[in-house]
């Protein structure tokens, strides 16, 4: 093969510099595109992965929240190291420069040709391919092979500062409008223990009312949760429950964190129990529930009376509605509650399956559990409640129920402490008031116990 | 884009100059089987030979003859039978007299001494006499009792299969089909060409073919052209996808491979191949891509260059098995897979 002349030789290689000037601009572009992915991808991941964590600590309760927050961390951590891997990847040499240029602008490979010949010993087609490449230049100029200037990844950056700035709104937006100032200061709620239901919490949620009583209420109160709980955390392992307390507590922790909020925000209901008897505590804790500041007053009893004014059925059996039924069915633990150790105590709610209580007959009724004047009573005196239907009270309506989660408070005897004693307050009675005394329980006939046992049974 | 009218070299212009002009003197003839009559100029300035398959009546003798003409260059038909014998085919040795009365051998060049060879219906003749046209495709000479003649190039042999009437021939041996740089297929021509060869062929006048080179000088003006086809560039990463395309076409279990490393698994091939394509597939591939640049205007090589002449460079070289027969398989459907999957591999 013949050599070309120098001087054509020396024209040869200005024209291979000036397109490989060219493409080594193109280079830089490629690659300034590339870092500015992996920055912009990288921090659209980190900041819309925090502000999807405080919205979620906003949204879920703790152990939700935890688990939500593993999930979003082995996520972002994923995505990080896939959007910088690939970002890595996506930088170009000069031969990729060539390659992607041909491939973006239809050049035939002329480009790949170029730079990969360009060092070698070359054909006597050379310099016809370095005249023609030189004289289609305009046909890989940067801005046909690669117009962007700023990545377009910059987009999702924006779209998590604004997921961001979403969050931001959120958790500062209830503190400076005050909202926080809104929440009623904690009540503190008188219950008679022997109108609770007690069954184990589900260890995922957060207490929201502290329990105290004198060491007699609080002992019944663990009897019930033992009684309650019994045959469930019987299979269950303390060390569990433990377990989840101390991740509710990390993930609560991090919320409050995340979100701003002290643990005094919330507020806790104080649930003060009371060893009252059940007829007497009836009334009491119905008014007590219904309108909390007139609490002094029921603490002092002799309600009895009035509870029968106010509605017929107030002192009604098993089928009467209203909150002071027993809950033999309901005071059963669900499934899902028995891992845990913390009671969830409810005023006790109308259930027409309570008159299985009296099928224990009156004389095996405790006087502090299954009071005498609680639903066996009620029902065994009424003849419309006895033979009535008992699954529609005629009054439920008028009834409500609520569920309060409590945790034993660290003053409780159960603690270790020393047990409430209630303040005693002395009022005098009205006139139409009478001391606080149970009903005695009516007898009945000793003819007619078979039927009316039958007619319970039945 | 038009390079050619960029830069006005003498070898690119003139190639595809020359190259357009035969094509349209074969095409005075030749009605229809444009893609084929393409393949066919390909090859023969790749400086490789040609099967050409097709239906009796496809016009396939017709087409080698119209290519000799409008070469000028000189062009033998060979009819293979089952009784052709080699020397039939590379010439023999004779007795000759001479003038003072004394007896000696000469040799007596056979039919391959030409520029243009058609071997036709070549699968009729048994293996040992097919096997005389080896040496003369590979070699450019042949060897008769230890005398060897040499052909003077340009040579170009096409040979003709007939996919019919399979009864008494003897197929190709796979080391003959692999000296074929192409294989191309002459199919049934439609109905606008059909009617076009009934006119044309039918009529008192015959279109003449003319000669695109002067007859004195057409051998070195083709020879010319030909060596302008290996100064076209390849990039080494062009070079690669051609390799890698013959690698896909290799079947993972042929214990022929050494190094399965970088094989493309394709269940298709791996079902259906017993022997993929050789190492000179790979040169076909190459220098058929070659022509494609010159004929658009360019000194290099593109990877579409490489697909434009994959069909025609592997079909004869693919091997299928029974179950590929069985199933209906057809190679270059199989090709097609393989081109995929390496395109899909580069990205």
């Amino acid at each position: 093969m013949r050599q070309p002349p120098q001087s054509v030789r020396a024209s040869s290689d200005e024209k291979l510099s000036a397109i490989l000037d060219q493409l080594g601009r193109l280079r830089l572009r490629l690659n300034a595109l590339a870092l500015q992915r992996a920055i912009f991808t990288s921090l659209a991941l980190l900041i819309g992965g925090g502000a999807a964590l405080v919205l979620t600590a906003l949204a879920f309760a703790p152990l939700t929240f935890l688990a939500a927050a593993i999930l979003l961390a082995a996520a972002l951590i994923i995505a990080l190291v896939r959007s910088v891997t690939q970002a890595w990847r996506s930088r170009v040499d000069a031969e990729g420069t060539a390659s992607l240029a041909d491939r973006r602008v239809d050049f035939k490979d002329r480009l790949t040709t170029l730079v990969a010949l360009a060092g070698r010993d070359r054909s006597s087609l050379w310099p016809y391919l370095l005249e023609e490449t030189l004289t289609l230049q305009h046909e890989f100029d940067l801005s046909r092979v690669e117009r962007h200037r700023v990545s377009r990844s910059l987009y999702a950056l924006l779209l998590s500062g604004a997921l961001a700035g979403l969050a931001a709104i959120l958790v500062i937006a209830p503190a400076k409008l005050g909202l926080a100032a809104k929440v009623s200061p904690p009540r503190e709620v008188n219950v008679p223990v022997g109108n609770l239901q007690v069954r184990p919490s589900d260890p995922a949620l957060d207490p929201e009312a502290e329990v105290s009583g004198d060491p007699a209420a609080m002992q019944e109160l663990a009897d019930r949760e033992q009684e309650a709980g019994g045959e469930a955390a019987s299979g269950d392992s303390t060390g569990t429950s433990k377990l989840m307390d101390k991740a509710r507590d990390l993930a609560a922790a991090l919320q409050n964190k995340l979100t701003g909020r002290k643990p005094a925000q919330r507020p806790k209901m104080k649930l003060r129990l009371t060893g009252e008897p059940k007829d007497q505590s009836k009334s009491s804790s119905a008014r007590n529930h219904s309108t909390p500041q007139s609490e002094p007053e029921s603490m002092a009893g002799n309600e009895s009376g009035r509870g029968e004014e106010q509605t017929p059925n107030s002192n009604g059996g098993a089928s009467e509605p209203g909150p002071e039924s027993p809950q033999g069915q309901q005071a059963q633990p669900r499934p899902g509650d028995m891992a845990s150790n913390k009671p969830i105590v409810e005023p006790a709610r109308p259930d027409p399956g309570a008159a299985n209580n009296f099928s224990n007959g009156p004389s095996e009724s405790s006087p502090g559990r299954n009071a005498p004047g609680g639903a066996s009573h009620g029902s065994g005196t009424d003849p419309e409640h006895l033979f009535g239907r008992a699954d529609k009270p005629p009054a439920a309506k008028d009834g409500f129920s609520i569920t309060l989660e409590a945790r034993l408070s660290e003053h409780g005897p159960a603690a270790g402490g020393r047990g409430y004693v209630p303040p005693k307050v002395q009022s005098t009675l009205n006139s139409d008031q009478q001391p606080d005394e149970p009903l005695s329980r009516g007898a009945v006939p000793a003819d007619d116990r078979q039927t009316v046992k039958r007619v319970f049974e039945r | 884009m038009s390079a050619a009218a960029v830069v006005e070299l003498p070898g690119v212009a003139d190639f595809a100059r020359a190259f357009r002009r035969i094509q349209n003197e074969i095409h005075k003839i030749i009605v229809g089987h444009r893609q084929a009559v393409e393949e066919l100029l390909i090859a023969f300035f790749a400086g490789g030979h040609v099967l050409i398959e097709g239906v009796p009546g496809s016009g396939k003798t017709m087409l080698v003859k119209t290519l000799g003409q409008a070469l000028g260059l000189s062009f033998n038909r060979i009819q293979f039978t089952v009784d052709l014998m080699p020397a039939d085919i590379t010439g023999t040795r004779v007795i000759l007299s001479g003038e003072d009365g004394r007896r000696e051998f000469s040799f007596s060049r056979g039919p391959v001494f030409c520029h243009i060879l058609l071997a036709d219906e070549i699968n009729r003749a048994t293996p040992k006499t097919q096997s005389a046209l080896l040496e003369a495709m590979a070699e450019l000479q042949v060897t008769v009792s230890g005398a060897t003649y040499r052909i003077t190039p340009p040579y170009f042999v096409l040979a003709t299969l007939n996919p019919v009437e399979m009864e008494g021939t003897y197929p190709l041996p796979e080391a003959q089909l692999d000296r074929f740089l192409f294989k191309v297929r002459l199919n049934y021509p439609d109905e606008t060409e059909l009617t076009r060869i009934i006119s044309t062929t039918t009529g008192p006048e015959e279109a003449q073919v003319e000669t695109v080179f002067a007859p004195s000088e057409a051998a070195a003006q083709i020879e010319a052209l030909k060596r302008l086809v290996r100064e076209v560039m390849v990039a080494p990463e062009v070079e690669q996808y051609a390799a890698r395309v013959i690698r896909a076409t290799l079947p993972e279990s042929s214990k022929f491979i050494a190094n399965k490393k970088g094989l493309a698994r394709d269940e298709a091939v791996n079902r259906y191949v017993s022997f993929g394509s050789s190492p000179r597939g790979g040169q076909a591939l190459i220098l058929g891509a070659k022509v494609c640049a010159l004929l658009d205007g360019r000194a290099n090589v593109a990877y579409e260059d490489l697909e434009r002449v994959a069909q025609p460079a592997l079909v004869h070289r693919l091997m299928l098995n029974y179950a590929a027969e069985a199933d209906g398989i057809d190679t270059s459907h199989l090709i097609e897979r393989v081109l995929k999957s390496v395109r899909d591999r580069r990205g």
